[in-house]
């Protein structure tokens, strides 16, 4: 009782706000930065084929114009956050338009994509316009200085879930005792100043394993420390300038080390300026429904990363329970994928996957079974509609951490025969069993 | 309040930092010995085929002029016709830089485009083109009447007829008849000086934008942000031999990918010339010089270095393999599609397999991204 109890202990609003206004104004950027890279184009426009996530097959793509729109409207949206104005309005349409987009095409999946779309879930249901907005300025709502401590809890479990779930991704002989992938990655970059030849070597990718291993295991304990904070945050963002400046992983590190600023004390953004007025807060029954709501919801967060473990083999070869579970960065894989199409009186015929594909696809796809099934199908259509039957089966091969290259999927299964569904996938081959490349020197 | 901005300020500032922080890494940086020397490599390789071609074009227009003149003539322009497309080829397989197509790499500028356009070559628009002189001034023209593809029909086609359909414009409206063979022949051989000189004008100006391009291509500068980006770029174009070579000069023919039918003859490269299976060798031998680097580091040592000996040697062993399938084929495409097709669909297998090795083992060892990825955290 004393637990639920402090879960409607007041608390300070002040830092939700703050976390309101930083994640619009990144939210409007990220926006603009796809509109203004051309990647609407890129992305939405020029594919002719697009990977459905399964449940959400109905989700289509709209004409190149209205998805600029929508675009623009996200950043409208992103902007109306920030500025606390219409908050409710702006971030239920910024989660239906962000979450839409990405709904369209699997293989533009990212966890930072996925996370922004949980975030916008949750602020969805907090009173984060309740201070420094314009909603309050303008008489649209009054202003609160606190709110029940679960509201805080969520975003921060929300967030922590991230980082602890991308640890256990990593808790694999590959990651800390082969240093791989990251051995791949850092001598791939030994030609940067004063300290890239350590990158080439491998005991310095070996540490920076254990490193980022240990980062992720226990920064969100160092944050909610009083006492370590401000080093611990410091080595967030060395952490995340670090990783950024290594690898193109976009607006991650942004979201990460503002999405940090919530294990803070939740009065961080005024402590020393404006003293806070503490005051009862009677739970209504709204939100009591909410937090069993949140509580639900933070079920589900921390059950998915386990789904794996339903499957037989390696997550990160098999792919069967890599997305929504923040396997960030933990695997380099490359594929190359060929299919063969046994139609009525004709030759095995080889189709290539780049007739349906643009490059940015063909790279994602090329190591993910499902969306490997996923076209085998539909070219499957394409040719039964011209032959009145055909059979589809893949030469996919892939190499995984620097090893060999191994047959991803059976050759001899017709996928035309196989169910996309969410059971194990015996079409699917196991992981090869050697080691990882190493580096001679 | 204001300690309130002065905290945002705070926040902004040290994740802005990050943002400043990842610009620096658009500075020119220095290179690692191993990956310069491969670039250099290359460069040298690129710098040397580019020269060789403008001398080679050189010959070509001074054969051409030499066959409008003179019809007798037209076997030395051919010859000089092989001679500048056997040192294209070459380039065809590492074209980065200017010669790359816009938006695949840095600097690049589709000038391939106007020297060979293939697979966009148009015969019935070269006739159209012919019957409307509109060669007089090239300047201007698009790729598919100018460059190595428009001179190889000029020089090499069969009789005065043309390829445009017999319901087109050029065929219902009498225009073509009405020329007469004669003519038909003088504006070729016209239209062809125009195409040689047009030639020698865009290789001299592809060898001037390598030599522009080349020392940031080596030391991972300007127009490169890094070494690395460098590497991508090149090995893009290296990739040619995975896609134009083995999904299009020798898949449609054989019939074993993008063929409606049990062959497809129509999609040869050089058909006019006769010489597809002789592009195929020169680009998987230019390829394998510059993999494969006697005297300095290559690709072959840069996977050694990376621990993959063994894939190394894989991809030098499909490389000759198919070499030595080429060596032992006595007749060029399409002659060769059917008594030679068990070599044919063997030398598709080496192929394949080469691409399946470039795709995997060699991108994932060497780290390199192709495309270059807008973005990404989940691999």
């Amino acid at each position: 009782m004393g637990a639920l109890r402090r879960l409607w202990e007041p608390t300070d609003i002040a830092s939700l706000a703050m976390f309101r206004i930083l994640f619009g104004v990144l939210m409007f950027a990220g926006s603009l930065r796809f509109v203004l890279n051309g990647w609407v184009d890129r992305f939405f426009v020029q594919p002719t084929f697009f990977f459905k996530y399964w449940g959400f097959a109905w989700v289509d793509v709209l004409p190149p114009a209205a998805m600029y729109l929508l675009f623009i409207v996200c950043a409208v949206a992103a902007l109306f956050i920030a500025l606390g104005w219409f908050y409710r309005h702006a971030v239920a349409v910024f989660w239906v338009v962000f979450t839409y987009v990405e709904l369209i095409d699997v293989s533009n999946y990212l966890n930072h994509y996925y996370l922004v779309s949980l975030l916008a879930g949750i602020l969805l249901f907090l009173p984060a316009n309740r201070m420094w907005s314009l909603d309050v300025r303008w008489g649209r709502v009054a202003e609160q200085t606190h709110m029940p401590a679960w509201m805080l809890l969520w975003l921060r479990a929300q967030v922590g879930t991230v980082y602890v779930f991308a640890a256990l991704a990593k808790f694999n002989t590959d990651w800390l005792l082969h240093a791989q992938p990251l051995h791949i990655w850092l001598a791939a970059r030994s030609e940067m100043p004063v300290f890239g030849g350590l990158l080439a070597l491998w005991p310095t990718a070996l540490v920076m394993s254990w490193a980022g291993f240990l980062f992720d295991l226990t920064i969100v304990g160092w944050l909610l420390w009083r006492r370590s904070r401000p080093w611990a945050y410091a080595a967030l963002l060395t952490f995340h300038v670090a990783t950024g400046f290594l690898f193109s992983i976009g607006m991650f590190p942004f979201i990460m080390s503002i999405a940090a600023t919530l294990f803070f004390a939740a009065d961080w953004p005024r402590r020393a300026g404006q003293p806070a007025h503490p005051m009862g807060l009677a739970p209504t029954a709204l939100q009591k429904g909410l937090l069993g709501f949140a509580a639900v919801w933070m079920a589900v967060q921390v059950s998915l990363p386990w789904r794996h473990l339903a499957y037989p083999g390696d997550v990160n070869w098999n792919e069967q329970g890599m997305r929504w579970s923040w396997k960030v960065m933990v695997r380099e894989k490359n594929g190359d994928v060929t299919y063969r199409v046994k139609v009525p009186g004709r030759r095995e015929l080889l189709v290539s996957p780049r007739k349906y594909l643009v490059n940015d696809q063909e790279r994602e796809f090329s190591a993910q079974p499902d969306l490997i099934l996923q076209l085998g199908k539909h070219i499957g259509r394409i040719y039964a509609a011209e032959f009145g039957q055909a059979e589809v089966r893949v030469d996919a091969w892939v190499s995984w951490n620097g090893r060999r290259a191994a047959r991803l999927i059976d050759p001899n299964i017709d996928l035309m025969l196989v169910e996309d569904d969410l059971g194990p996938a015996a079409w699917v081959l196991d992981e090869p069993s050697d080691a990882p490349a190493r580096r001679n020197k | 309040m204001a300690r309130t901005a002065g905290n945002v300020l705070l926040v902004a500032a040290l994740v802005g930092a990050w943002g400043c922080e990842s610009k620096t890494s658009e500075a020119p940086q220095v290179a690692t010995e191993s990956r310069r020397a491969v670039l250099a490599h290359t460069d040298g390789l690129v710098g040397k085929a580019l020269s060789d071609f403008v001398t080679a074009a050189q010959t070509l227009e001074s054969s051409v002029l030499a066959w409008q003149s003179d019809p007798s003539k037209l076997g030395q322009a051919q010859q000089a016709f092989h001679a500048a497309m056997d040192t294209w080829q070459q380039v065809e397989v590492v074209q980065v830089g200017p010669l790359a197509a816009m938006g695949v790499s840095p600097g690049a500028a589709d000038q391939r485009d106007f020297i060979y356009s293939w697979p966009l070559t148009n015969p019935c628009r070269i006739d159209q083109a012919t019957a409307n002189a509109e060669y007089t001034d090239l300047s201007g023209a698009a790729v598919n009447i100018r460059g190595l593809d428009a001179l190889e029909y000029l020089l090499f086609v069969d009789g005065t007829g043309n390829a445009c359909p017999e319901n087109s414009t050029l065929n219902s409206s009498g225009q073509w008849e009405a020329l007469g063979p004669s003519e038909v022949e003088a504006r070729r051989a016209d239209f062809a000086a125009a195409v040689a000189a047009d030639l020698v004008a865009n290789a001299k100006a592809a060898q001037g934008g390598h030599s522009d391009f080349s020392p940031g291509f080596v030391d991972g500068d300007s127009p490169f942000s890094s070494q690395r980006e460098a590497m991508n770029a090149l090995t893009t174009a290296m990739f040619y031999l995975a896609q134009e070579v083995k999904d299009m000069k020798v898949a449609p023919p054989i019939g074993v990918a993008d063929c409606a039918s049990a062959t497809c003859p129509e999609a040869i490269e050089s058909r006019f010339a006769g010489r597809s299976l002789r592009n195929v060798r020169i680009n998987l031998e230019t390829f394998r010089a510059v993999f494969v680097a006697d005297d300095t580091t290559g690709f072959d040592a840069l996977l050694a270095e990376a621990g993959g000996v063994q894939t190394a040697n894989d991809i030098v062993g499909e490389v000759d393999a198919a070499l030595a399938i080429l060596a032992q084929l006595q007749r060029d495409f399409p002659e060769a599609i059917e008594p030679d097709a068990a070599q044919l669909e063997l030398l598709f297998q080496h192929l394949r397999s080469l691409s399946t090795l470039l795709k995997t083992e060699f991108i994932t060892l060497l780290d390199l991204d192709l495309p270059a990825k807008a973005e990404g955290d989940n691999d």
